[in-house]
């Protein structure tokens, strides 16, 4: 009911971010308390991240050896590693790895999915076969194995993780992309543009880009917890950000070869991951649900 | 860019074990009353079972399973003036000490049918031991033998260059003592690196990548069937999982983790945790061909800036101590009188750094071994080294990997930890004598390129090797470690003791002799004949 107003471009099927902050849409997500606790969390944890170096009471490359394995106490508010370092501040700066990758490689994945699968459809016939083909295969391996690869190749390092994790996040954009492309290009909005000679670059960026923005938003939102976790994994499997400086993965993993001698190492780590993907699960499914209330669940 | 990809593709074992692990721990399971030990080893995987290129303590034990020695050590002791009759029934040695004639024992058959073993054999492994083509690591603990003749077939005479007062210890079956068969080499090429076949009390079964070693017993076995019907080696890399599978007593013994805080919560779970020695020496050498550690000045600043006492405190007091000397201490040999030890200096290690012309550090890239008995020491000095400047990179790839990428003088640091027969000529002739140099065909493990560049010890190694009043040995001994350390070709630094952890059910056969002076030469247990299971 609601998605149908006037948003610049007719009878969009997906409602858009278009009407300000009294907008409907913003409205009903405002009034979802989870996401807006999610929104919350991602801003602390966004702050946490910007100003790791005030917040964090040591170096989190700092060894105390005599200290090693300690539980939490008044000098380390959550513990010791193995090397002695401080869990807390190892915690504070790991968040600027899960979310550096978090938010670049969803951002890069998104940018050059969109663009592939929105010509991919719009333009349709052997280019498009051949998209959808490769999307295909891609889709058949599970995301972090195909990030994985990417970094068995390329190596491990921050950079080369975001780029592993957008191609593993790739084929989701474009198929994502693609199909209301493919819908939108026999709508008669589109065909009359055509008609009236419209250039292409102006029917997708004037048209069909802002309809399909929505749906590609609420997905990014939760894509980036996916991108999170594939960063945790691949910093676990010792492929992603490399000692001695911290990420949850890493974190995780010495925990748990050291679970037995100190768990909160391992609880910590681990906490912090669920609670970021937790926060931009709730932010995506409260966008959906805003977005498009005909499909509301309960 | 081609050896860049490969080198990533290294690190795919890492991933790959992680899942291969979880499901080997709960997939296998023995045949119903079958007294088959399960082994949980701290390796990803193995690179060879052939016992002339078995190099790692994954390895080493495996082989040790199923290979002999001319002569033996008595099982759980390092007792040189002991030395036992293995694959030879007796021995003789001429006057001047350079003819050796061993009588062998007969009938001993070989494993899967490759018929009896000779003298024939004899002579072939030792050729294969020292020949350049074949490459074997432990080449030059063999490089004394002038020749090895087959008097008759259960006699063989093995003619030395010059006297060695260390001969039988070279023998025994250790790295280079093992005796192969020449049928199953000559027939298998290229297979026999998985499909060893020896002599001992079990024989290989299967082996599946990255899972598990699966040896079987060896019911004709010269010294009596063994009382075990087989042994399992599970690959378990992973310190937690291999002392979670012990506590579960999904394994019955297991490769240790050599920290003081592990022993403790072992032993008070009612596990027996053995420590062996004489020692794992743990060192570093710097590649003084690869710019800036070709610089004296860059070699020292960093072997200051090591504060000792961090690893000591990591491994824990109980089992480690400082090693200050290239030589560990225990074996013939080793002394600190007279040497630079390059104690902790913080202040010295950066004004060195600065009069090298480095005032600000600089930074470097090495490669560093995922296994629990490498990395975690690279990090430590990772963070000594930040502390004066210097940035170290870390990029880990698996043990197997590591070890073949520091032969390729990948590395401008290169960590190494090593158990030898104790005495100081094997450590100095594989680790500092010029012909051990990396790249070279007759190359073992010396990373630093000392003999080629900077200074050489060759001729002390030489000289001592043969020299028979053990004084004047001494002083050469000590002669090649002061100028090591001088060079800052390596920088020691700590000793530590071996653990394994086994049931309480898991009767080893023999007793295991307490680390003391010359005790146990094996860094892990040898499952031999008589070792047990009782009543599990």
């Amino acid at each position: 009911m609601a998605a149908r107003q006037a948003t610049g471009t007719p009878a969009a099927d997906h409602a858009t971010f278009a009407g300000g902050w009294n907008a409907p849409w913003f409205r009903r997500f405002r009034r979802d308390k989870m996401a807006v606790a999610g929104v919350i969390v991602v801003l602390l944890l966004t702050l946490m991240a910007v100003f790791a170096p005030y917040l964090a009471p040591y170096d989190p490359a700092e060894q105390h050896i005599i200290y090693r394995l300690r539980g939490p106490s008044e000098q380390f508010r959550m513990g010791t590693d193995e090397f002695g370092r401080d869990v807390l501040s190892r915690i504070i700066y790991g968040s600027r790895a899960s979310l550096i990758v978090g938010l670049a490689s969803v951002f890069l994945a998104g940018v050059v999915g969109t663009v592939i699968g929105g010509l991919s459809g719009y333009i349709g016939g052997r280019f498009d076969l051949m998209v959808s083909s490769v999307v295909n295969v891609l889709m058949s391996f599970p995301s972090l194995l195909l990030g994985l690869m990417v970094v068995v190749v390329l190596g491990p390092g921050t950079t080369n993780v975001i780029i592993a994790v957008a191609l593993s996040l790739l084929p989701n954009f474009i198929r994502l992309a693609r199909g209301p492309v493919l819908a939108l290009r026999e709508r008669e909005f589109i065909v009359a543009c055509r008609a009236m000679g419209a250039s292409t670059t102006r029917i997708l960026f004037k048209h069909v880009l802002p309809n399909i923005l929505g749906p590609i938003s609420v997905m990014s939102t939760l894509w980036i917890a996916t991108a999170i976790r594939t960063e945790a994994s691949l910093s676990f499997l010792g492929l992603g950000v490399q000692p001695p400086w911290p990420s949850w993965g890493n974190m995780i993993k010495s925990g748990v070869d050291n679970i037995l001698s100190n768990p909160w190492l391992a609880v910590y780590s681990g906490l912090a991951i669920t609670v970021t993907v937790l926060a931009f699960n709730v932010i995506g499914d409260g966008l959906r649900d805003a977005l498009d209330p005909k499909q509301k669940t309960l | 860019m081609l050896s860049k990809m490969r080198s990533h593709f290294r690190l795919l074992p890492l991933a790959a074990a992680v899942v291969a692990l979880a499901l080997t721990a709960f997939v296998f399971a023995a045949p119903a009353g079958a007294k088959v030990m399960r082994i949980g080893s701290g390796v990803a995987d193995v690179g060879t079972l052939d016992p002339h290129f078995a190099t790692n303590f994954g390895e080493y034990p495996i082989v040790k399973a199923m290979f002999n020695g001319l002569v033996d050590l008595p099982p759980g002791t390092v007792d040189m003036e002991r030395i036992q009759p293995d694959l030879a029934e007796r021995w003789e040695v001429n006057e001047d000490g350079t003819v050796w004639t061993f009588y062998l024992r007969q009938g001993v058959q070989w494993h899967h049918g490759y018929g009896e073993f000779t003298a024939e054999d004899v002579v072939f492994s030792f050729n294969r031991m020292k020949s350049e083509e074949v490459g074997s690591p432990w080449r030059s603990e063999v490089a004394n033998i002038k020749e090895v003749r087959a008097v008759d077939p259960y006699t063989v005479e093995i003619e030395l260059h010059a006297a060695d007062p260390f001969t039988l210890l070279r023998l025994v079956g250790y790295h280079s003592g093992f005796i192969v068969s020449k049928k199953a080499v000559e027939e298998l090429g290229e297979e026999y690196r998985f499909r060893p076949i020896g002599t001992g009390p079990f024989m290989i079964e299967e082996y599946n990548p990255r899972q598990s070693v699966v040896l079987a017993a060896n019911k004709d076995y010269f010294k009596g069937a063994p009382k075990l019907d087989g042994l399992v080696f599970l690959f378990m890399p992973d310190t937690a999982t291999r002392e979670l599978a012990l506590r579960t007593r999904e394994i019955d013994a297991a490769d240790g983790n050599a920290e003081q805080i592990w022993v403790d919560r072992m032993r008070s779970q009612g596990l027996i945790v053995d420590t062996v020695g004489p020692g794992n020496g743990y060192f570093l050498q710097y590649n003084m061909t690869m710019p800036p550690f070709d610089n004296l000045l860059v070699r020292q600043a960093l072997s200051y800036a090591i504060n000792r006492q961090d690893v000591v405190e990591f491994l824990g007091p109980a089992l480690a101590r400082e090693l200050k000397s290239p030589v560990p201490m225990g074996y013939f040999g080793h002394t600190t009188e007279g040497i630079e030890t390059y104690d902790y200096d913080p202040q010295r290690a950066r004004q060195l750094l600065a009069e090298a012309g480095y005032p600000n550090g600089f930074t470097f890239d090495i490669y560093m071994s995922e296994a629990s008995s490498y990395l975690p020491f690279a990090q430590i000095f990772q963070a000594h080294w930040r502390a004066i400047g210097v940035t170290m990179n870390l990029n880990i790839v698996d043990h197997a990997s590591y070890h073949a990428l520091v032969r390729e003088n990948r590395n401008g640091v290169i960590l190494y930890n090593a158990t030898r027969l104790p005495i100081a000529d094997v450590y100095l002739s594989q680790f500092y004598h010029s012909d051990a140099i990396v790249g070279k065909p007759t190359a073992i493990t010396n990373f630093s390129h000392l003999g080629d560049v900077v200074a050489s010890v060759d001729h002390l190694i030489e000289e001592a090797r043969f020299e028979h009043n053990a004084e004047r040995q001494r002083e050469l001994y000590a002669e090649a470690q002061r100028i090591i350390m001088e060079v800052a070709a390596a920088m020691p630094y700590a000793q530590r003791y071996s653990t394994m952890a086994r049931q309480p059910y898991v009767d080893l056969g023999y007793e295991l002799i307490g680390p003391n002076h010359f005790d146990n030469l094996f860094e892990h247990y040898i499952y031999n004949e008589n070792t047990d299971l009782i009543g599990r």
